[in-house]
């Protein structure tokens, strides 16, 4: 019998814990990159099998650096090979609502997270990723540049930029 | 001037590393000299850190996406030109080529007929390496085609795979590698694919390109409360809607696709075999990857020694219309449609075995019928050959290339049960069974709403996207809808 065997199957503990670590945050992730669920679920399906299919000593320790870059590349694949890398222009998404008036004065708890999420959403798509990267992930701006493939620095300066902006946007609210 | 001195200026990206705690050790003393000295860059790590825990609490509560927003463009900086270097194992390391030769001429010299327009086509190959103990003679197949029209009993257009046959064989034989008797007059048989003998048409096609949007249809009028048509369930259609954990060649293989092929019990016909094909195309190297392969046909070619009889799992509207009457004249199903192959292509395909010795005579879910000349199950031409339950072979020509090339995966049946088989297999053999049940189909076995649960249940034990989890939360849904 011809089946594929993985070196990860006989030590099936190290494997489950990661993706009962891992599996919300990559789908969240994914999510985001490729712009709908059923595309998600399958780029984190490929992402765990590869996952499955590597030496435990290679990605041990940071396993969760690992998922992240292989994700996001297979999210690129499957973008690139559909075609919608181009769907729309740079910085189109900004335009569409940028000029849109807060509602409410003082922002409660709740408003202000989706006021937030709002901002965020207007970001540039790089800031936006680099953004979720550092503050839904958790990762330090080294293991962001390892997953983007960006110098440290390149995304410290991202990272800066959105922040610096979403000061901005966010002092400018109506309260 | 001492660099501590330098003034710093509240829209350095180093202060926004500073306040998120990113600064090494050397570089985190500079700044924060700086920032001691400064009340103004104090209130700005101050903003600098409540944003940080806003940003935390917002995105934590993220939801996900539910339209189609695409955050990443063309255009876009950071989106990356080449793939990490994840290394993949390719399951099988076939021989890198499969010399092709042609002679025109020689088929004159094999049969003396005139037949303009006929190839034969000699493949030299390579010992298949993963296998061992049968390495150590070189293999020569010999491939016959046959023009179209070529008298009544030529299979149109389907090439005589001869692995399991004496080679080479007169034409008169040569052309009926593929040909399906239709069985019983019943209605039953025109709505699934039957049984079929593996003496009498030991090759068997499956089509390269299988839609997945049955899948989503039936989902869609079960959660509406509906019973969805058979026509409308298409077991390969629902197969191939889910992922499978199948490796794609090495990257940098020239193989376009690697073949997962797995066999074990039937879960709705004990005694019978289920057979899983699993293809799987390269990965996509680059931006610019071109198409992997073109004129793919994939053939399944069964050892009469081992299969009495076999049925391919859905696949059926794209046959009826080449299917002759029942009962009527023995007429041979088109080869399926030559498709291509693209970076990251995947199929799933599921063959149903009767294994020689059962009786399928008696079997009313497995009714082969027999032609009426039937000629005894042929003897394999090599014994080494003989344990094999068959061989699927992929035949491709590359992009701008004329060469046809192909490569042969061999199954050995290991007796395995349904609950020793991979969870993939058990998840496949599980959506089929749900097909079965909503087809209501002849052969659905033992078949029914629960156990598909059980067998999904088997297979959902690696379920890292969800997909698993969806289907069995839609077949609990269709129990309370269908019998």
């Amino acid at each position: 019998m011809i089946t594929p065997t993985s070196p990860h199957e006989s030590a099936g503990a190290f494997v489950e814990t990661a993706v009962a670590q891992h599996q919300a945050s990559l789908l969240r992730y994914a999510a985001r990159l490729v712009g709908d669920l059923d595309r998600a679920r399958d780029v984190v399906q490929d992402t765990f099998v590869k996952f499955m299919a590597q030496p435990r000593e290679t990605v041990e320790g940071h396993e969760a650096e690992w998922l992240f870059t292989v994700c996001r590349h297979r999210a690129f694949d499957v973008l690139r090979k559909e075609g919608r890398m181009s769907h729309f222009a740079d910085g189109e998404a900004e335009r569409v609502s940028s000029s849109e008036p807060r509602p409410g004065l003082g922002l409660e708890q709740k408003e202000t997270q989706s006021a937030l999420l709002d901002l965020i959403h207007r970001l540039p798509p790089n800031q936006q990723e680099v953004i979720r990267l550092k503050f839904q992930s958790g990762f330090s701006y080294k293991e962001i540049s390892r997953i983007t493939a960006l110098s440290v620095s390149n995304v410290g300066f991202l990272i800066h930029t959105a922040v610096t902006r979403l000061r901005r946007d966010f002092a400018a609210l109506p309260r | 001037m001492n660099e501590h001195d330098l003034p710093l200026s509240s829209d350095d990206p180093r202060l926004t590393a500073y306040a998120f705690g990113e600064l090494d050790e050397a570089e985190r003393q500079v700044i924060e000299a700086a920032v001691q000295r400064d009340p103004a860059l104090q209130a700005a790590v101050r903003d600098l850190r409540a944003l940080g825990g806003g940003l935390t609490s917002a995105l934590g509560e993220e939801p996900l996406p539910t339209v189609d927003s695409l955050p990443y463009s063309a255009t876009s900086p950071g989106v990356p030109p080449v793939r990490p270097a994840v290394p993949d194992r390719s399951e099988f390391d076939l021989p890198k080529s499969a010399r092709l030769l042609r002679f025109p001429g020689l088929y004159y010299v094999l049969t003396g007929a005139a037949a303009a327009g006929f190839a034969l086509l000699v493949a030299v190959r390579d010992p298949i390496t993963s296998s061992g103990n049968r390495n150590a003679v070189r293999r020569y197949e010999v491939r016959l085609s046959l023009p179209p029209g070529d008298g009544a009993q030529a299979g149109r257009g389907s090439s005589a795979a001869s692995r399991y046959g004496s080679v080479p064989r007169p034409v008169a034989s040569a052309g009926v590698d593929v040909r399906v008797r239709a069985g019983d007059a019943g209605i039953a048989d025109r709505r699934d694919n039957p049984f079929v003998l593996a003496a009498e048409a030991p090759v068997s096609t499956f089509a390269v390109d299988v839609g997945t949007e049955a899948y989503a249809e039936i989902r869609r009028l079960l959660q509406a409360g509906q019973t969805p048509p058979f026509e409308t369930v298409r077991i390969e259609e629902l197969v191939n809607h889910f992922p499978y954990r199948y490796e794609a060649p090495a990257r940098g293989a020239i193989e376009p696709v690697a073949a997962h092929l797995e066999v074990a019990a039937a879960p709705w016909a004990e005694r019978h075999r289920l057979v899983r094909i699993g293809l799987q195309g390269r990965e996509l190297a680059q931006r610019s990857d071109p198409v992997l392969a073109e004129d793919v046909r994939f053939e399944v070619e069964f050892n009469p020694a081992q299969v009495a009889g076999y049925r391919l799992l859905g696949y059926e509207q794209r046959r009826t219309d080449d299917q002759g009457a029942p009962g009527g004249a023995s007429t041979a199903p088109a080869p399926a449609e030559a498709g291509r192959i693209e970076a990251g292509y995947r199929v799933t395909a599921l063959y149903e075995i009767v294994p020689v010795g059962e009786d399928t005579r008696t079997d009313a879910s497995a009714r082969v019928d027999p032609l009426k000349y039937s000629r005894p199950a042929a003897q394999p031409a090599d014994t080494a050959r003989a344990n094999e339950l068959l061989t699927v072979t992929v035949r491709y020509r590359e992009p701008e290339s004329e060469a046809s090339r192909h490569l042969s995966f061999p199954l050995v049946d290991g007796g395995a049960a349904f609950e020793a088989a991979s969870p993939d297999f058990q998840f496949a053999a599980a959506v089929a069974g749900f097909g079965l049940v909503l087809r209501d189909s002849p052969h659905r076995g033992t078949a029914s709403l629960p156990t598909v649960v059980r067998w999904a249940e088997l297979g959902a034990v690696f379920d890292p996207g969800g997909h698993r989890a969806d289907f069995l939360a839609l077949v609990r849904r269709a129990e309370t809808l269908v019998r």
